[in-house]
């Protein structure tokens, strides 16, 4: 990894940051939903304010709790080839998950996601090099209360991978860490090896809901990996300023790293800060444009130089409908802004419109695009040897150094080898079809979903994965679709 | 009175000037103007104004939102007075997010949009079950429902409420507006609803929804 990042913060920025985020936990607060949590907060002591739900939190409880955080920690996959260490340096991606409508490959038009579309979108993170963590789109015609575990079943199904999902209902948490325990194989190989990582959010502007503390604490007691990913909106749900919404996505953040580190200490958690910029012209919330890019570069520094802890942001990440020039451009200084700046993971790959729909060819693309930044941060190596004097000696008497021992001992290093970028003479190009990246793209995911299989989930655990469903269905569900 | 005093109103209405609205409307109604006549030819001619501007760029969201607020605090004294001689407002919107979902920014911000059109809001927050959306409509006699949801998740609920407002006879009395981050208008047709992109449209969607009903 190059040594010197990219950083746009200064240190004493960071530090204002951090000294701002201490006096809004003191003087504002956190709205903090639960009632239970609030208790919490107050028996770790927080202060709760008189007749409201907010949780005033003292710099004490800050300094006890960032003394825990895990800077680094074991992400396992079904298959144990798979595992990786987050947060040593090391660049992993994962896709673009949560929605439930795909781009058709055939038609191009957008439509539902189907039971299949789930599917097939695990089998492609699982079949792709530079995608380590796979997320869902969620077939819509399932029924509400339960799709969540269905979609988790399918991806376990499908992929070897480790997995980042979110609850869509609250009342899923008990039934997702007994599926990803059976998997695993029991509690304990979930807690040296968790198989998912889980996401959850709070809601801007500083309110922490239920569904957030109760997942802390599941993941806290479970040894799960939470992401934490807030989401402001400048100038509606957070100040306009990138500055002053940077500042409110810490706070709500911070506030629950405090809470998970307090009640389960080394927690293994992920900071996401994935602030929207407004576009106060048309009133739409941007995810791609080069304003949310600087804040999610931001964030890295932030999570990285104030709190040494993981980080998973947007990139690549595109505000286009469709895979077009403009999804290109916004994919690449999306994904090389927050990487060069040190980020753990890269969220985003085979999204499209700021992460409402997604497309399969499009995954493939942004997969490419994610090992191109992967090689790109890692820069080059400076030293007597690389810098071949000999080489340069010896080109005045041989002409040329294809066959010079230098190059014979250096030509396969570090080369990334894109595989859909096209780098034929214009003639050869054309007589293969003159197909663009993106139909060369959509090719290979035919390929892939024809050929590629992923290594299969044990019988006996898809067994008892079925019977947890179908117990799930009975209880969570209420006949409504 | 001349027009003059319309195009100052206008003009307050157009910066967003809430104080400057008001003591201007005040001092028409002391000059014998009628209220319905102040309405149309000031504050209404001053929002459309914004809209066209808005619609071409030129104005942002914010002064579009100064702008529906000027306009509230001259209906604070006009409109005891429309009430009073039989004068309908724009009609009135039942506006909520759908149950499981407190995200509220788009349905306050179309909210605060349709204010500024004329139309009276009944705002049920977030996180609204559907019986609370489908009192409220029976309740006031309502027309139009706008529901919002941010999630793709919540976004069902939407369909979960008009089947309640099937069930309870409702939906036949009322049109049922959607909108939000991952509603399409494949999927408002699909559950009986209408969409819109946008808080703007919304308010164009609602004149239409009204006028609709009258017909």
């Amino acid at each position: 990894m190059i040594d010197n990042k990219w950083r746009i913060l200064s240190g004493n920025q960071i530090n204002q940051i951090h000294e701002m985020t201490l006096r809004v936990f003191s003087e504002v607060g956190i709205e903090v939903l639960q009632e239970k949590a609030r208790r919490t907060w107050v028996d770790l002591g927080a202060k709760q304010e008189k007749d409201s739900k907010r949780i005033l939190i003292p710099p004490a409880l800050v300094e006890k709790a960032l003394k825990t955080v895990k800077s680094d920690f074991t992400c396992g996959g079904r298959d144990e080839k798979n595992d990786f260490v987050l947060g040593k340096g090391k660049l992993f991606g994962r896709n673009g998950g949560g929605p439930g409508q795909v781009i058709d490959l055939d038609s191009g038009e957008l439509r539902n996601a189907t039971r299949e579309d789930s599917a097939n979108y695990a089998k492609l993170v699982d079949a792709l090099p530079n995608t380590q963590i796979a997320a869902p789109v969620y077939e819509q015609d399932s029924k509400p209360e339960t799709r969540d575990l269905h979609t988790l079943a399918m991806m376990f199904r499908n992929t070897s991978k480790h997995i980042n999902i979110r609850l869509l209902n609250p009342q899923s948490l008990p039934y997702f860490i007994q599926m990803a325990a059976i998997v695993s194989g029991g509690e304990e190989n979930l807690r040296s090896r968790p198989l998912i990582t889980m996401l959850e959010s709070p809601v801007a502007p500083l309110k922490h809901p239920e569904v957030l503390t109760e997942t802390i604490l599941a993941c806290g007691k479970y040894g799960i990996p939470l992401e934490l990913c807030s989401m402001p909106i400048t100038g509606a749900t957070g100040p306009v300023t990138l500055a002053g919404s940077l500042l409110m996505s810490n706070v709500e953040m911070l506030a629950a790293v405090v809470f998970g580190q307090l009640t389960n200490p080394g927690m293994p958690m992920i900071f996401a800060p994935r602030i929207m910029v407004m576009d106060m012209a048309i009133g739409y919330a941007l995810t791609g444009s080069v304003e949310n890019a600087l804040l999610v570069t931001a964030g890295v520094q932030l999570a990285k130089e104030a709190y040494h802890m993981p980080v998973n942001m947007h990139g690549p990440y595109t505000d286009s409908p469709t895979s077009d020039c403009q999804a290109g451009i916004e994919n690449t200084y999306f994904s090389l802004m927050p990487a060069i700046a040190g980020v753990d993971i890269l969220t985003g790959a085979g999204h499209l419109q700021g992460g409402l729909v997604v497309n399969f060819a499009q995954l493939v693309i942004d997969d490419e695009l994610v090992g191109m930044v992967d090689r790109a941060r890692e820069g080059f190596a400076v030293d007597e040897e690389m810098l071949g004097f000999e080489a340069v000696k010896d080109s005045v008497t041989t002409g040329n150094l294809l066959t010079h021992p230098h190059t014979l001992k250096h030509y396969r290093d570090n080369t990334f080898r894109p595989k859909l970028v096209t780098r034929l003479a214009r003639a050869n190009w054309m007589a293969e079809g003159s197909k663009t990246m993106f139909d060369r793209a959509v090719d290979k995911v035919h390929h892939l979903l024809v050929n590629h299989v992923p290594n299969p989930l044990d019988e006996g655990k898809e067994k008892q994965i079925s019977e947890l469903l179908n117990e799930a269905d009975k209880k969570l569900s209420q006949g409504v679709n | 009175m001349g027009n003059a005093d319309f195009a100052q109103l206008q003009d307050a209405i157009y910066s967003g000037d809430s104080d400057k609205s008001l003591s201007i409307t005040e001092s028409i109604l002391a000059e014998g103007i009628d209220a319905k006549t102040i309405l149309n030819d000031g504050l209404i001619k001053g929002m459309d104004k914004v809209g066209v501007d808005f619609k071409n760029g030129d104005l942002f969201l914010p002064e579009v939102l100064l702008a529906a607020r000027a306009m509230k605090s001259s209906m604070t004294v006009l409109k005891p007075l429309l009430i009073k001689s039989g004068v309908k407002s724009s009609g009135k919107v039942i506006l909520g997010t759908v149950k499981g979902d407190i995200h509220d920014i788009g349905k306050n911000l179309v909210g605060m949009m349709l204010e500024g059109s004329g139309f009276e809001i009944i705002d049920l927050g977030n996180d609204v079950e559907p019986e609370i959306f489908i009192d409220m409509a029976i309740k006031e006699n309502c027309k139009v429902i706008g529901m919002s949801a941010m999630l793709t998740t919540t976004m069902m609920m939407m369909k979960e409420t008009i089947i309640k407002m099937k069930d309870r006879g409702v939906y036949d009395k009322v049109k049922v507006m959607v909108g939000g981050a991952p509603v399409t208008p494949q999927f408002a047709e699909e559950i009986g609803a209408f969409y819109s992109a946008n808080a703007s449209e919304a308010v164009d969607l609602a004149k239409k929804l009204f006028s609709m009903q009258t017909n």
